[in-house]
Order: C-alpha cells, then sequence, then structure tokens
C-alpha cells in the first residue's frame, strides 16, 4: 500500500523521534548484551590476562552454595508481586472515584516512585533500626516487649527490603491501573448495575476482566523487577546481603562477585543463568494470563 | 499533524533524551551493574590494552606520572601539592598528575583505568584492595623493582602487611589506630568511675552491663571482625605454610562463646551485627552508646557534628584482646599498577611521599601514624594537649608499635576468609552453635584455600 504524502511524513517524523532512544538503546543496553555473552565463558577479570574456560562458570555457579541461596531468595522474593498488584488495584480503584482532593491523594502515592531509592533506601534502614520508629509504635502498642532488630536478624531481613519494594513500587502500579480503569467503558458498568450487580460484584465481573491485560502486563514488569532487586538491598545490606547472605539475591551476588572479587567472567555466567530464569517466569506468565480484556467475553 | 502537536512532541522528545542521558551519567553503579550484562562494556576496552601498554616512551622524555589518592582532598590540597612539587624539584623531568578519589569509588575506578589501559602510575589503596589487585596480578612486586634502601624505611611488620608468597605490593603509608573514646556523662549516670576506663574486653563488658542496667543505653557497639580479632588473640588461622586453616581452636571457641552471651543478653544492640562504619559514630554522638572505639582522625566528626557529646568525651587505650597483644592498624598504602608505563619513576614517587619526611609532615596536620621507623620516633608524637584528639595522638602513639595489619597472604583472601564471616552472623543470630560454627567455617575455609592453591 503506497504513502500518501502526509503518511510518509509523519513515518519519517516517528522514526526521527525513535532514533535517540534506540541509539542509547543499542549503545547501553544491546551492545552490553552481546559482549557479556562470551564473557560468561571466559575468567576474564578486568586486569589479569583473559582465559576461555568453557563451561567451567556454570560448572562452578552449580556448585556454589551462595549462588543456590542468592537464588532461592531471589525465587521468594517473587511473593511481593502478588501483594503489589492487589494493593495497587484496590489503590487505583480508590483513586478513580470522584473524591474529593483526588488529584493529591494521586500525587502523594505516586512521590514514592519518583523518590531515589538510596535516599528510600536509608530511610527504611531508620525505620526498621532496634531504636527505629517501627520498634518504636510495637512498642508503644504494646505488641512487642523488647525491640525486635528487623535489620540484623536473618529471618526477617529479606522480608523488610520488600516493604521498601512494595512501597516504592505500588504507586508506579497504580498509576498503570488507573489508566487502564479509566479506559474501561463506563457503560459496561452502568448495564451490570442496572441488571443488579454488587459493588464488588461490578469489580470482580467487569472490571478485573477487563483489567487483566494490564494486570499481565504489571505482573510481568513485577516478576523481573522482583527477580532482579538489586538497589534496596545493596543500600540496606551492602553486597554481601548481610546478615550472612539473608538478603543475598542474584543481582546482589552478581555484584559481588563481578565487582568486588572481579570475576566477571563468573559474574556473567550467574547473570545469564538469571536472565534465563526471567525468561522461562515471563513464558509462563503468557501462557496462563492471557485470557482477559475485552476477548474475556468472548 | 497539527504543529502543536508535533513541537509538543518534539519536545517530549528532548526531554526524554536528556533525562535518559542524565540518567546514564549520574547512573548509580547499582543501575549498570545489577544484570550480567556489563562487563561487555570493558571487554571492548581490554583489547586496547595491550596495545597501549607497550607504547613505552623513551626515557629521556618527559614523565607525567598520574597519582592517585583516597579521600585527601580538599582538607589536604596544600600538604598533598607541596609534596608533589618538592618532589618535581628535585627530580626534574617528572611531573605528578594528582587525583583524589571518594573511598567508595577508588577500587572501581582503578579497575575499569586498568581495563582501559589508562592506568594510573602511583595509586594509594588501603591492604584489603592491595591484596585483591596483588592477586591478580595487577601490582607491581616492590621485592623486585624497589631498591633495597628504599625498602628499609618502613617497620618491617607494616611493610609485610601486603606479602603474598615472596613478592610485596605496597609501600605502607599512613595509618589509625583506634582509641577508647566514652562519654564521662554516662558513665556518671551508670554510676562508673569515668577516670577508670575498662582496659581489658571483660571489663568492658561488666560495664557495659551496668550502664544497661542503669541507664538502658548500650555500653558500646562490638566491631566484629572475627579473622582479625582470632589473630590478635593468638589463633593462628593459617598454617606457615598457607596450606591448611586452624580456626577451630578452644581461644576462637570462647571468644566466639563471650560474643554470643554479649548478643543472647542484648548487652549489645543487636543491629550492631548488620552495622555499616557510620552507625557506632552516629549512636554515639546521638548520646546513645556510652563508648566508641575508633580511629583518632575520625574524632573531629563527632566534634563538628555533636559538640556537647564531644566536650563530654574522655580518651583512653583500646582495651586489648589480651594482655600485651597486637591490636589492628587500618593500614593505607601506596602501590604502583603493573599497567603504569613507568615503573622506575612511579616507585621513586611512591617512597618519596612514604618517607621520612613526608609522612612526619603529614602526621603533623591531622591525626594518623606513620609506618616508618624515623618519622615514628620523632619527639612530635609525645607532646600532648588536653583536648580529647591530642589526648588520642598521644595515645595511639604509644599504642604504635601494637599495631598490626591482618592479612592471609594468599590469594582471594576475602574468599577464604568469607565462611567465617558468614558463620559468625550465622552465630549470633542462633542459627548455629559456637561449636558448631567453628567446625563448619574450619571446613569450608580448607576448601576455598584448596581451591586457590590448586589453581595456581
Amino acid at each position: 500500500m503506497a504513502l500518501s504524502k502526509e503518511q510518509a511524513r509523519q513515518t519519517r517524523f516517528a522514526y526521527a523521534m525513535l532514533t535517540p532512544g534506540i541509539i542509547l538503546l543499542i549503545v547501553f543496553t544491546f551492545i552490553p548484551i552481546v559482549y557479556g555473552l562470551p564473557l560468561a565463558f571466559t575468567n576474564y577479570s578486568a586486569v589479569d590476562t583473559t582465559k576461555w574456560v568453557g563451561l567451567k562458570n556454570f560448572d562452578r555457579a552449580f556448585h556454589d552454595p551462595d549462588f543456590w541461596v542468592s537464588l532461592k531468595n531471589s525465587i521468594l522474593y517473587v511473593i511481593v508481586v502478588p501483594v503489589i498488584q492487589f494493593l495497587s488495584i484496590l489503590m487505583a480503584v480508590l483513586v478513580n472515584n470522584k473524591l474529593r482532593f483526588v488529584n493529591f491523594f494521586r500525587t502523594a502515592y505516586f512521590i514514592p516512585v519518583v523518590t531515589s531509592m538510596t535516599a528510600a533506601a536509608i530511610a527504611w534502614k531508620w525505620v526498621f533500626e532496634e531504636d527505629g520508629i517501627l520498634n518504636y509504635f510495637l512498642e508503644v502498642a504494646g505488641i512487642i516487649d523488647g525491640p525486635i532488630s528487623f535489620m540484623s536478624d536473618m529471618n526477617l531481613a529479606l522480608y523488610g527490603v520488600m516493604c521498601v519494594t512494595i512501597w516504592k513500587g505500588l504507586g508506579y502500579y497504580m498509576m498503570i491501573y488507573l489508566a487502564g480503569l479509566q479506559s474501561i467503558p463506563s457503560e459496561l458498568q452502568e448495564a451490570a448495575k442496572i441488571d443488579g450487580a454488587g459493588r464488588w460484584k461490578v469489580i470482580w465481573h467487569i472490571t478485573i476482566p477487563l483489567l487483566m491485560p494490564f494486570v499481565m502486563l504489571c505482573s510481568l514488569l513485577s516478576v523481573m523487577g522482583a527477580i532482579r532487586v538489586f538497589d534496596e538491598i545493596f543500600v540496606m545490606h551492602g553486597p554481601k546481603g548481610d546478615p550472612a547472605s539473608a538478603t543475598l539475591t542474584t543481582s546482589v551476588y552478581t555484584y559481588k562477585i563481578s565487582f568486588q572479587d572481579y570475576n566477571f567472567g563468573y559474574g556473567a555466567a550467574v547473570g545469564l543463568v538469571v536472565s534465563l530464569l526471567i525468561m522461562v517466569f515471563t513464558i509462563l506468565l503468557f501462557r496462563y494470563t492471557r485470557r482477559g480484556g475485552m476477548n474475556y467475553y468472548e | 499533524m497539527s504543529k502543536r502537536y508535533r513541537s509538543f512532541a518534539l519536545l517530549l522528545a528532548m526531554v526524554m533524551l536528556i533525562s535518559l542521558i542524565a540518567a546514564c551519567g549520574s547512573g548509580s553503579s547499582s543501575d549498570k551493574n545489577n544484570t550480567a550484562q556489563t562487563p561487555g562494556t570493558t571487554t571492548e576496552t581490554t583489547n586496547t590494552n595491550t596495545d597501549t601498554a607497550k607504547k613505552e616512551e623513551p626515557k629521556q622524555e618527559p614523565v607525567e606520572l598520574k597519582f592517585w589518592t583516597i579521600s585527601l582532598s580538599p582538607n589536604f590540597d596544600d600538604y598533598i601539592n607541596g609534596r608533589i612539587k618538592k618532589f618535581e624539584d628535585e627530580n626534574p623531568g617528572i611531573t605528578v598528575k594528582w587525583t583524589d578519589l571518594p573511598y567508595g569509588s577508588m577500587e572501581n575506578k582503578l579497575l575499569t583505568s586498568i581495563a582501559g589501559g589508562k592506568s594510573p602510575d602511583v595509586v594509594n589503596l588501603n591492604t584489603g584492595m592491595t591484596m585483591t589487585l596483588a592477586g591478580k596480578n595487577a601490582l607491581v612486586d616492590l621485592n623486585k623493582e624497589a631498591t633495597e634502601e628504599q625498602r628499609s624505611i618502613y617497620f618491617p611488620d607494616l611493610y609485610n602487611s601486603t606479602k603474598l608468597g615472596e613478592s610485596v605490593y605496597a609501600f605502607p603509608w599512613y595509618y589509625g589506630l583506634s582509641v577508647f573514646a566514652y562519654n564521662k556523662k554516662i558513665y556518671e549516670e551508670a554510676g562508673l568511675d569515668p577516670n577508670k576506663p575498662p582496659t581489658t574486653y571483660e571489663e568492658m563488658k561488666q560495664q557495659a552491663i551496668i550502664i544497661k542496667e542503669k541507664t538502658g543505653k548500650y555500653g558500646f557497639v562490638p566491631t566484629y571482625n572475627p579473622p582479625a580479632d582470632f589473630y590478635f588473640l593468638g589463633v593462628p588461622i593459617i598454617s606457615e605454610d598457607k596450606k591448611t586453616i586452624i580456626v577451630d581452636t578452644p581461644e576462637a571457641l570462647e571468644w566466639a562463646k563471650w560474643n554470643k552471651d554479649l548478643y543472647d543478653q542484648g548487652i549489645v544492640p543487636k543491629d550492631s551485627l548488620s552495622a555499616d562504619a557510620n552507625y557506632a559514630t552516629d549512636k554515639y554522638q546521638a548520646g546513645k552508646i556510652a563508648s566508641l572505639t575508633t580511629g583518632a582522625q575520625f574524632l573531629s566528626r563527632v566534634k563538628t557534628n555533636a559538640k556537647d557529646v564531644y566536650d563530654n568525651t574522655l580518651i583512653a587505650k583500646m582495651p586489648t584482646l589480651k594482655p600485651g597483644g597486637n591490636v589492628q592498624a587500618g593500614l593505607m598504602n601506596v602501590v604502583v599498577p603493573t599497567m603504569s608505563t613507568h615503573h622506575k619513576e612511579a616507585i621513586l614517587f611512591a617512597n618519596f611521599i612514604t618517607n621520612d619526611e613526608s609522612q612526619l609532615e603529614f602526621c603533623k596536620i591531622v591525626n594518623i601514624l606513620p609506618s616508618t621507623k624515623k618519622a615514628a620516633a620523632d619527639p612530635f608524637f609525645t607532646q600532648a594537649g588536653t583536648d580529647p584528639e591530642s589526648q588520642a595522638k598521644v595515645i595511639t602513639a604509644q599504642m604504635a608499635s601494637m599495631g598490626k595489619d591482618f592479612s592471609l597472604g594468599v590469594k582471594n583472601e576475602g574468599d577464604v576468609l568469607d565462611p567465617l564471616w558468614k558463620g559468625w552472623k550465622e552465630m549470633l543470630n542462633g542459627k548455629v552453635t559456637p561449636e558448631e560454627m567453628l567446625k563448619k567455617a574450619q571446613a569450608e575455609m580448607q576448601k576455598k584455600l584448596d581451591e586457590i592453591n590448586a589453581s595456581e
């Protein structure tokens, strides 16, 4: 089909607009990925001579207890996904109402998203400290007798970090869901109401199914985010995922072996394994959440 | 397309482009490092490594040495620039270009520069970083390339801190010894005599129990460093031939139990387990903890941040683990990367900046101790004022002969010590008993050591 002059001009313009982003992606993402692949098969350390080691790095990973611990923690971390999705849908439904000051609430919920993770993580560290605000409230409320060390207890540390991730991510997903909610034709909901459906029934049978494509997108994004979680752990628990690897996730471990031990080859191998893992998760998610949106009713 | 729409889109694209660039620039290392993608960028540059390294400049041409230090600017600009000028005057034809980096970014910056073939010539590193890089063959062996005259000015214990096999990879520079700073007011509140600070760890524990009971505050924050503590307690950790790990000893067990008891009873903060370097200082200057073991040079931080606490601060010698034992000296070193193209000149300057004259002058402007024999003997170190900082100087100088920087003297030392660190935290968390911890740590450390020895 031949494009009209105007269409051709628009297409050219669109490509021109896309170019800067694409260039940056190529330079900072695609090229490094391509370079990173062969690295996984070497002993590259940036300073010493580089040798080809075949599959040795992968073999090492499978026999490395720290790798398994980090993998376990990363997979465990995925439990933030349902929590984050549920809460952000709830928030989106709330701020989708015609409340007074609704713009204020929308903005307030979005503030954590634009806050620097480093600053947020440090602030949360204070919250979790022994003489921090959380322990203070719990003690005042009479829930606990002595302070709990949310930072040093190996059983709690990872969950503490999850709170930060959830707090930080809520607003972002809320915005996506809000856009989703506003794209749902109101006739459907009104029709259901006329037919006698209650508030929850409308949400459950109309809103959620129609929101499914958004749920799918958000779940996918947050699963990937959860498996790759790095910043909050690095700031709160350092590059070793302290205490005693309790918060060591694969990304933190990759950082540690690459930039602390200078085993970039091994780091690349671990990174590759994690990428494959994310891929599997993505495929699974795609497979089981395909239904939804308008085709729910087809 | 309407003109308005188009200009809006254009503006939007510009904003996105700028924010992307900005994001990359500030690109907190975390952004870039959290997947395996990044090392690729460094590979690209390694290929050019060898080419640049081979371009040795002819000797008679002027030489420019790149000198990197850790966190010395802007406080010591005059001192460093003054020394550089003196060196340049004495050695015509050599110029020194000084760059100062924050502590946290030194390691990565150095690594990328070496990988990029633009290595600095003289670099200031701590012992840990020196050992890691030495293990990767990135540093010049000073036992081979420096002269006997250059090597002989340092205290042998300190010079040998960076020994790996028969090689030594750094000239020791300055170091700080910790002192015991304590809050007179809290001691008085607890009914303790402020003129009787603890001299041993056991006394420190007993005082902490009283302080906790009377004031509800903590007596001290333990700075867990199991390898160094074991070493100074007389646990061998590694055999002479560097083949066997020995950590499961009665002394080690006693120390582990002592710490576990302290932790379980809540005499020390539970957060001490996850505390970073600033934790104890922050709590001390907030008046929440009665004492602080810190490098004398860091007391000025308390002075700036909490004048009232500083005014109530008294200084004493560090309580020792065992009577007359050694104490940990956090040493700063100066190294020459192998990738430098001017080894001889670089070693000359590294030796100059750490010689008696340079170090003595440095010690006079900041509370640190010299690593050279002559400088340490200067009367300056026995003259005291009355303020906490100046008392700290004299006290640390008295302890100087006890100073030693712990290192295993094997490649990938961090890997070998890791199980001990981890086991220690698991033990305090109640996951393993002290006995199990030592047994497990010894076995795992041995396994790592065997791997390292086998790979050579």
